[in-house]
């Protein structure tokens, strides 16, 4: 579903009072990034378009349809939003198995649905278990089920792989991608973490001092310049050796560990945790076939 | 990675691709990219552009004779040399600007490289990425 709001509210955070002014207009199925140093807004921004939080004025319009108008006195409850919500805690009930946990998402039962989610999220075996005796990762699938079960017309992650491991964070990032293939749901995720943003975002807006600073795609805002450069992967930097006169750095490109090696008198030092751009040109790169067509096809 | 600047001279531009002809400090550098003036913004003829490229992709010659593909050849005075026991560092410069070159320590010395010298340093014309000077940051 489209979203567009105009909204704008006074915050109170440890550094003071400011005000948070925002107008959006994000497209039906689109993955959007919220990003932005930590007390911008971003998260009052979800709670508002929840209606888990009151914009001081404006309106939250989502598929035409008005969730909140300031003017009109127009303000749909939280639980009539149709919205799935995760937060990085999961915020599940403990004394719930995970089944219940899904069942009581959904205004209606539809334990079709919650056998396909348990399914997709690899959940089928542990339907029965409580969420104190899942790992970290298990019960952060069963938190972005939960925000599935209700057939949400959007959902909105709040940081939600932050406290996973590097791993698990990447396995989430891909099940998140398959639930968008498969259903299109319109998605907002609050996310500091620039390889996830490039990952699963074609959209990313930045937020500084309650206005939104910058909107365009990943590699515009974050890559600075264009290169005539035709590959581009981001990495993080995990491991930097000195070996001989040239360093050895060890990036995390997507889920792999890979090594390149830079001349040491590079200009810009690189530290573990630092984020970077690899660029190949379009004719650096060898090519090999992985597979023939023809002996696919049965041919000669 | 070596960083030049200069101005495009030229654009010969064949389907999709185009050869971008820039003159650096008076010596002429060329690259060659997939994109075309109509498309990539930043080629225009003397739009300042970044020639980005790779130590290791800067070849030398010593008392060159005879005839090489290499489009790109400058002619560079040697300023410093790091040598480990496979790579040295061969620091370079030509009117003011500087670059480096990573070759190998067996190279260097079937060389006699010294500083001081004059060298050519060859680099392959798709070796040499084009970059629009940067903007001024603005999203953090």
């Amino acid at each position: 579903m489209q979203i567009e709001l105009s909204v704008k509210k006074k915050l109170f955070t440890a550094t003071g009072e400011f005000s948070f002014k925002a107008d959006l207009n994000i497209g039906s199925g689109e993955i959007v990034a919220f990003f932005g140093p930590s007390g911008v807004g971003k998260t009052t921004m979800l709670r508002i378009i929840a209606g888990l939080t009151d914009a001081d004025e404006g309106f939250v319009k989502v598929g035409g349809q008005t969730w909140f108008d300031s003017k009109d006195g127009i303000n749909l409850p939280a639980r009539k939003r149709k919205v799935g919500f995760v937060f990085q805690d999961y915020a599940l009930f403990p004394n719930m198995s995970v089944r219940e946990n899904l069942r009581f998402a959904q205004p209606r039962v539809d334990k079709k649905h919650i056998d396909e989610l348990l399914e997709i999220f690899g959940l089928s075996n542990l339907q029965h278990r409580k969420p104190a005796v899942l790992s970290g990762g298990q019960n952060q699938r069963v938190a972005l089920a939960r925000a599935l079960a209700r057939k949400p017309e959007l959902l909105l992650l709040d940081e939600p792989l932050s406290a996973l491991d590097l791993e698990m964070r990447s396995t989430l990032q891909d099940e998140i991608l398959h639930i968008h293939r498969l259903w299109g749901i319109t998605t907002i995720l609050v996310s500091h973490d620039l390889p996830e943003v490039f990952k699963l975002c074609n959209r990313v807006i930045t937020f500084k001092d309650g206005r939104v600073t910058d909107d365009r795609n990943p590699y515009e805002i974050f890559a600075r310049n264009k290169t005539s450069g035709k590959l581009q992967f981001v990495a993080e930097v995990l491991k930097v050796e000195k070996e001989d006169v040239v360093n050895i750095l060890t990036l995390l490109i997507g889920n792999s560990p890979v090594k390149i090696a830079v001349c040491s008198n590079h200009q810009e030092s690189f530290l573990p945790g630092d984020k970077a751009l690899i660029i190949s040109k379009a004719f650096n790169p060898i090519i090999q076939k992985l597979n023939s067509k023809e002996k696919e096809e049965g041919g000669n | 990675m070596n960083r030049l600047c200069g101005k495009i001279s030229h654009l010969t531009t064949s389907g999709n691709m185009t050869l971008v002809d820039v003159d650096v400090k008076g010596a002429q550098m060329t690259a060659i990219t997939i994109g075309i003036p109509e498309k990539v913004g930043y080629l225009q003829i003397s739009k300042d552009i970044e020639l980005l490229f790779n130590e290791s992709e800067v070849s030398i010659g010593k008392l060159m004779q005879g005839q090489i593909s290499f489009i790109n050849q400058l002619t560079c005075t040697i300023d410093d040399l790091i040598s480990g026991e496979i790579f040295t560092q061969v620091m370079l410069s030509f009117n003011g600007e500087h670059l480096t070159s990573l070759i190998t320590t067996r190279s260097a010395e079937s060389l006699n490289l010294k500083i001081g010298d004059n060298v050519t340093a060859f680099i392959k014309t798709n070796e040499v990425l084009l970059k629009e000077p940067e903007e001024p940051w603005n999203a953090d």
